[in-house]
């Protein structure tokens, strides 16, 4: 019988793992992933060689706990020793993002300044119902320029604005 | 690297990036259901760049496998690397108490 150590990263990882089940999705994930490492722990007791090795370093075992989480480890004498919990998802149940840009480009008499903004927000409740709704570049791009020229008697202003977008979604799939 | 330098150069990949969709072997229905968007609003994303980081993130995931799969590969040798230079340094744990505790604290 093998004994089963992890490193604390390790530790942290499975930790991290529950919190984003718990937070992202639901509690029934994280009962799931509990039960499913449970059960890779049973079976590395006894028979750690059971899983394929990792392709980049023969001396690592891998198994997929959950989709989209992995768990890394190795062989020591008589210890498993669990390496990390990788997660590879950045899906979530609720989602809030801004993005803002400002850019600013001046020479000579040429002004130019972009002023991006954009923020979106997502819910799933559940695997079939999606909620969404962003807002694109709430203070739009402005361009704006300024062109003087004393020899040529040139005096030139343009400015722009995007129109606004909002857009509000809801999917439902069977 | 000033901030204005990455700015140009994130507008230079995403240009890119639109180039190498418009160049893919995939269908744009694929792009579609991967960003759960409608066609005229990929078009318009695709005309005016309007791709938020998530959706770059994503799309390069689909576009470039072997470069992700190289990239997530080198961050799993990273985390891996620190934590055997923990468990060297003697600080592992018995990991049946770790799980012990969480099946005791969510009534598994």
């Amino acid at each position: 019988m093998y004994k089963i150590i992890a490193s604390p990263l390790a530790v942290e990882t499975y930790q991290q793992n529950i919190d984003f089940l718990e937070k992202q999705w639901s509690e029934n994930e994280v009962l799931q992933f509990i039960s499913n490492v449970s059960d890779v722990i049973s079976i590395l007791k006894v028979s750690p060689q059971t899983f394929k090795k990792w392709e980049k370093d023969s001396n690592i075992h891998q198994i997929e706990i959950q989709k989209q989480i992995t768990l890394y480890y190795q062989i020591h004498h008589n210890n498993i020793e669990l390496l990390l919990f990788f997660n590879n998802s950045s899906k979530s149940r609720i989602n809030f993002e801004t993005e803002s840009v400002f850019t600013s480009f001046s020479a000579s008499d040429i002004n130019n300044k972009n002023s991006l903004f954009n923020m979106s927000f997502f819910y799933k409740p559940s695997k079939k119902l999606f909620f969404t709704a962003s807002l694109n570049n709430i203070f739009n791009e402005q361009f704006f320029s300024t062109i003087d020229s004393n020899t040529n008697y040139v005096s030139e202003y343009k400015f722009s604005l995007r129109p606004r977008q909002f857009t509000v979604g809801l999917s439902f799939s069977f | 690297m000033n901030n204005l330098e990455l700015i140009y150069n994130y507008d230079h990949v995403v240009t890119q990036l639109i180039e190498d969709i418009k160049k893919s072997d995939f269908k744009t229905a694929y792009f579609l259901k991967l960003l759960n968007v409608k066609d005229s609003f990929f078009y318009k994303k695709m005309r005016e760049k309007r791709f938020s980081t998530e959706e770059v993130k994503l799309l390069s995931k689909h576009l470039y496998p072997q470069q992700y799969q190289e990239f997530q590969d080198q961050v799993i040798a990273k985390f891996i690397e620190k934590s055997k230079n923990q468990l060297n340094e003697g600080l592992g744990v018995d990991f049946e108490k770790v799980l012990a505790d969480s099946k005791k604290q969510y009534g598994v």
